[in-house]
């Protein structure tokens, strides 16, 4: 198969970084021996490590006061993380001041936004064509998190 | 320059804010995040400076006194500029120092914990956006040696 050239940065914890390029969600691909290899393995795996690197930030880390991220607002979203893995690309992972986790995808078509909080998530994402999608809610549906995925994979890749 | 500086900040003054953390800037697409404009929860203000009073120079020693270790580099942007987000930067010295301000959004960030609404997501996006970032490459000499902050 062949794949886009997308940078895909996986960092390991002795500091290696290895770059690949993302296949689309749940791609899988064979080495000459013909052994399965799944990327979707890879990318679930930045995302931990993404988010296991928040869990240590301390009070303040933004050099204002920012609040720690809290056991509950890691772990909405890591389950989250990991259920937009299905649908969408890896975002970037950005800790906020308010105990809160946003993930961000950009492409040339346009970004989004996903901020998810304690049970809560609010989304923005705008196209360069003009198109602006907002949305708000509990964290309650599981399919209202996967249709944003399908949203954001639909509209930006 | 001294305390003659005017509580007026004019629409084509340069207003900088220090980056303070690298979670405020994406590394690998070379740009600031919404994050970095995204004041603390309950309030609608972030800390600025007045390149007008505090220059180059004092604008960095400055960051780096608050910050220490966390502050990467500087962001910039004129008065006018953060008005056309629908944001407005007001003299904040009282308490402070000469030379500080706020950028006011009229907004507040939510309470701890709980997510904002994606209008004020989007101001925080576009003052990041607007912003001209410059990258730090000497951030433990004092002083600013890059070039300058427009």
């Amino acid at each position: 198969m062949t794949f886009m050239p997308v940078a895909m940065p996986v960092n390991y914890d002795n500091g290696a970084s290895i770059t690949y390029a993302q296949p689309a969600p749940q791609a899988r691909s064979e080495w000459n021996d013909g052994a399965a290899f799944n990327f979707a393995n890879l990318f679930e795996a930045s995302l931990r490590q993404q988010l296991t690197a928040l869990k240590s930030l301390p009070a303040g880390w933004d050099g204002e006061g920012a609040e720690s991220i809290s056991a509950l607002t890691w772990k909405n979203a890591q389950d989250i993380g990991l259920r937009l893995l299905a649908r969408t690309r890896l975002p970037e992972i950005t800790p906020n001041a308010g105990d809160t986790i946003t993930f961000e995808w950009e492409s040339e078509t346009g970004s989004a936004l996903l901020e998810i909080g304690h049970a809560t998530y609010s989304f923005l994402m705008k196209t360069k064509s003009g198109k602006r999608t907002t949305d708000m809610g509990p964290l309650r549906n599981d399919a209202d998190i996967e249709n944003l995925g399908s949203l954001i994979q639909r509209s930006l890749f | 320059m001294d305390g003659d500086l005017p509580i007026e900040i004019a629409p084509d003054e340069v207003i900088v804010r220090a980056i303070k953390t690298p979670y405020h800037y994406d590394e690998k697409k070379k740009r600031l995040k919404p994050s970095a404009f995204r004041p603390q929860a309950e309030r609608d203000d972030v800390s600025v400076m007045r390149k007008r009073h505090m220059g180059n120079d004092g604008c960095k020693d400055k960051a780096v006194e608050i910050a220490a270790k966390a502050y990467i580099g500087l962001a910039a942007l004129c008065a006018e500029e953060i008005t056309a987000v629908k944001a407005r930067v007001v003299d904040s010295r009282e308490g402070l120092f000469l030379g500080h301000a706020h950028i006011e959004q009229g907004t507040p960030a939510p309470l701890s914990g709980q997510t904002a609404d994606p209008d004020l997501i989007e101001r925080w996006k576009a003052l990041a956006d607007t912003a001209r970032y410059y990258q730090d490459g000497e951030p433990r000499t004092p002083g600013w040696h890059g070039p300058d902050i427009i």
